[in-house]
């Protein structure tokens, strides 16, 4: 029971903490966003000139007319009021920004949690490995792989990838989503998800066909990552006095690795997990314009170049929300697992 | 330590900054750790001399047309060009020769023999001598052509003095061909637009007055490209080339990114660490916060508003980078302020700022060149992604990232090379960044020296 409440309060601590973090992220973009150039009115305009009356109409739709201090209020109290507008860019003018980027959505977690994925399991299978070899060829090999693939640029990894499995040997589907237009009754969104509710598993393995290279070179990419904490903290556990002292019981080396090193090594592995998201994050914007995966990187670029700030706006948002959110929960399960963070 | 000061080293005070980094690098040349920074200070001198020598050692210009597009690497290509013509010129006795580009359409007519009509500016695109085969592709069409009457065509190669010995074309309806290869001596100068001419005379076997329709008229020149390293690229530059001058764009992008990053992140992390208090706090909030962010994407929204160019692209970088000098700075601060040096240098009466500069700055500063070496590894992968995501410098300028973004498309027709070599020297420079930081790290960082030994 004490343990139970201290855990909730380390929750509540760490929330409450996680809201200026988000006030500091929603105004660096706002700032960013009112000093960008290019006015949004007359680029909706595309070159030609539109009349004043039109330009001083949409500015105060827009509330562009107001101080910027007024700009920032409602900016801020539209946000976490869950308020994110409608678009102005060319692309999805008029649109729901929230409507828009909950359809764009669900490809960047299919995305996310397929590299995720192949990171972690690519990445504890080489740490482990290297970790209860320390300093034979195979270690070195595995450290060396955490190191260049972790340098590799995920669009090049990709192109190479499109090329060998999707072009070459023509394996996998080297572009998009989905090819065809039976696409599977929408319900979450997530293609693999649908097609399994359903009940179609032709449509799950397609969808999944897609899914593959995408996942592979982004999950490669994180996955150096992965191998070099799990190494270290195997170093630290293989040797450690309750690794020892099973050895010294008689328990096998394997079973020594399997059952005390390896569940201990994960620890410190789940605590930095939570800033490996941010770096998914821009590594699936470039994956997706490798695979031409319509998500909500693809959509935050588009909405860049057309100069769309509403659009960047509700985007920046859903990333910061969702970076916050992750790094909370990951923060908590690290709690949960190790209690000495709680103190 | 045991195996001693390499003794050519002494000249550097073994205390002084230079000295913790460069002796260290000396005397731990043979371990995994010492082998990987020479590596990586090596493969980034390789680098540097690239990048200050790309003039010399380029073969071609980087923003020149050199060859034809989509070469192979390591080949010679036999490259096939077809270009019809887009002017006539005198004597124009033939009726609407324009349209005798197009099949099918209302061919150049003539309708009395011995009528005469000189096509030329023949576009063609060569780019060296070395001419296998020139041939005209000539068709006549059977609906406007009547018994007897046909074609014969020579050739000029030097805008209309000389001509060579007419050939008879005869074949009606079909695409005749007519190798005109040894009819002068080919090279880019005598196929150039003012000099190479082609002259269609209207013939006949039965007399003078008929028709003779002319539906198309093209020249094809098979020619040997130039032999490139690495192919060229889908607009024809030397992928080689523009990957070496690639270095000078993506070395200047990290070197500003890095330096601003530095000359921000390290004193206001020194000055927050050494101050604490609420100031601190702040700081360290909206550091934290940046960091958390997708570095990317903010670098991105910021290469907007600076615009593109190599300054601005380096400006934009560094605001993912000033984080990270001020955590690592902030954090080696918190320890170094509690040393016994720091306390005595208080005890004696020492001013704040002088303890900041003199006593913490100087050691906190051992620090930066592994952090260095990572960031800018990262830099340079960043900055290579703004430019693939349309977001860095500005095409033409020989970039790596542009160079992969715009041979991207082309991949799917197997084209690999104009992206695989681009990406391939992202690579190795990374590689060697990061070797450099993670072996630097390994024998400058105590704690790690303590584990090992």
């Amino acid at each position: 029971m004490a343990r139970g409440h201290s855990l909730l309060a380390y929750a509540i601590t760490r929330l409450v903490l996680a809201v200026p973090m988000l006030v500091v992220l929603l105004t660096a973009v706002f700032m960013i966003l009112r000093v960008l150039p290019g006015d949004p009115i007359l680029a909706l305009w595309g070159g030609r000139t539109p009349p004043e009356a039109v330009v001083e109409d949409a500015r105060r739709e827009l509330g562009l007319d107001q101080p910027p201090w007024v700009q920032y209020g409602s900016y801020m109290t539209g946000v976490f009021s869950g308020r994110l507008g409608t678009s102005i860019g060319e692309l999805y003018r008029g649109q729901s920004v929230w409507a828009v980027i909950s359809d764009k959505l669900p490809a960047t977690i299919e995305l996310a949690i397929g590299s995720m994925i192949v990171a972690s399991l690519v990445g504890i299978v080489t740490g482990v490995v290297a970790g209860s070899r320390r300093d034979t060829w195979i270690d070195v090999g595995i450290r060396l792989y955490g190191t260049i693939v972790w340098v590799i640029p995920i669009f090049w990894l990709g192109l190479i990838f499109q090329l060998v499995f999707g072009v070459w040997l023509g394996w996998l589907p080297p572009h998009g989503r989905w090819t065809g237009t039976d696409i599977p009754p929408q319900v979450t969104g997530l293609f693999t998800v649908d097609a399994l509710l359903a009940g179609d598993l032709s449509r799950f393995g397609k969808a999944v066909a897609h899914l593959v290279l995408p996942c592979l070179t982004l999950g490669l990419v994180l996955s150096g990552f992965f191998t070099k904490t799990v190494r270290a903290s195997m170093l630290k556990t293989v040797t450690a006095d309750y690794s020892e002292a099973a050895r010294a019981r008689g328990v096998p080396e394997r079973r020594v690795v399997a059952r005390h090193a390896f569940r201990n090594a994960l620890v410190p592995v789940v605590t930095v997990l939570g800033l490996q998201f941010a770096i998914l994050f821009a590594g699936a914007v470039l994956t997706e314009r490798t695979f031409s995966i319509e998500g909500i990187g693809q959509l935050l670029l588009n909405s860049i170049t057309s100069k769309d700030m509403t659009m960047i706006q509700g985007v920046v948002v859903v990333y910061a929300a969702i970076i916050v959110a992750i790094s909370l929960v990951v923060d908590i399960l690290g709690a949960m697992i190790d209690p000495r963070i709680r103190l | 330590m045991a195996n001693g000061a390499a003794p050519r080293t002494t000249w550097i005070p073994r205390h002084s900054i230079l000295g913790q980094i460069v002796h260290p690098l000396f005397e731990e040349r043979r371990t995994l750790a010492g082998v990987m920074s020479w590596i990586g200070i090596g493969i980034l001198a390789v680098f540097l001399v690239i990048a200050l020598f790309a003039d010399v050692i380029a073969p071609f210009p980087p923003l020149d047309f050199v060859d034809e597009k989509n070469i192979p690497p390591w080949t010679v290509a036999l490259v096939v060009g077809n270009e019809t013509f887009t002017a006539w010129s005198v004597p124009a006795n033939w009726s609407t020769p324009a349209a005798a580009q197009t099949i099918n359409g209302l061919g150049a007519r003539s309708d009395l023999a011995a009528e005469v009509q000189d096509f030329r500016r023949f576009s063609l695109r060569i780019h060296t001598d070395s001419i296998d085969r020139v041939e005209l592709v000539v068709l006549l069409s059977a609906s406007g052509t009547d018994p007897g009457h046909f074609v014969r065509v020579n050739v000029s190669a030097d805008g209309g003095r000389t001509w060579s010995a007419p050939v008879d074309v005869r074949a009606v309806g079909t695409v005749a061909r007519v190798d005109v290869s040894a009819s002068a001596a080919w090279s880019r100068a005598t196929l150039a637009t003012t000099a190479f001419r082609v002259r269609v005379t209207h013939a006949s076997d039965v007399g003078a007055a008929g028709n003779v329709t002319l539906d198309f008229l093209a020249t094809e020149v098979a020619w040997r490209s130039v032999w490139h390293v690495m192919g060229t690229d889908p607009l024809g530059r030397d992928v080689f080339s523009r990957v070496l001058h690639g270095t000078r764009t993506s070395l200047a992008i990290m070197a500003i990114g890095v330096f601003f990053a530095i000359s921000v992140g390290f004193p206001l992390g020194l000055f927050s660490g050494y101050r604490g208090g609420n100031l601190d706090k702040l700081l360290v909030l909206i550091m934290d916060s940046l960091y958390s962010f997708p570095g990317l994407l903010f670098a991105g929204l910021i290469a907007v508003l600076l615009g593109k160019g190599v300054l601005n692209i380096g400006l934009a970088v560094t605001v993912i980078y000033i984080p990270l000098y001020f955590r690592v700075t902030r954090s080696q601060v918190l320890s170094a302020r509690e040393e016994l040096y720091v306390e005595a240098a208080r005890a004696i009466g020492a001013p704040p700022a002088r303890i900041m500069f003199r006593y913490i700055a100087l050691n906190v500063l051992v620090a930066i060149p592994v952090i260095f070496s990572i960031s800018a590894a990262d830099a340079i992968l960043t900055a290579a992604g703004l430019s693939y995501l349309g977001l860095g410098v500005e095409a033409p300028t020989a970039d790596w990232g542009l160079d992969l973004s715009a041979a991207a498309d082309v991949i799917d027709n197997g084209i690999w090379w104009s992206s695989f070599f681009p990406g391939l020297v992202i690579v190795i420079l990374t590689i060697g960044l990061s070797f450099l930081g993670e072996g630097l790290n390994d024998i400058i960082n105590p704690v790690l020296k303590k584990e090992r030994a």
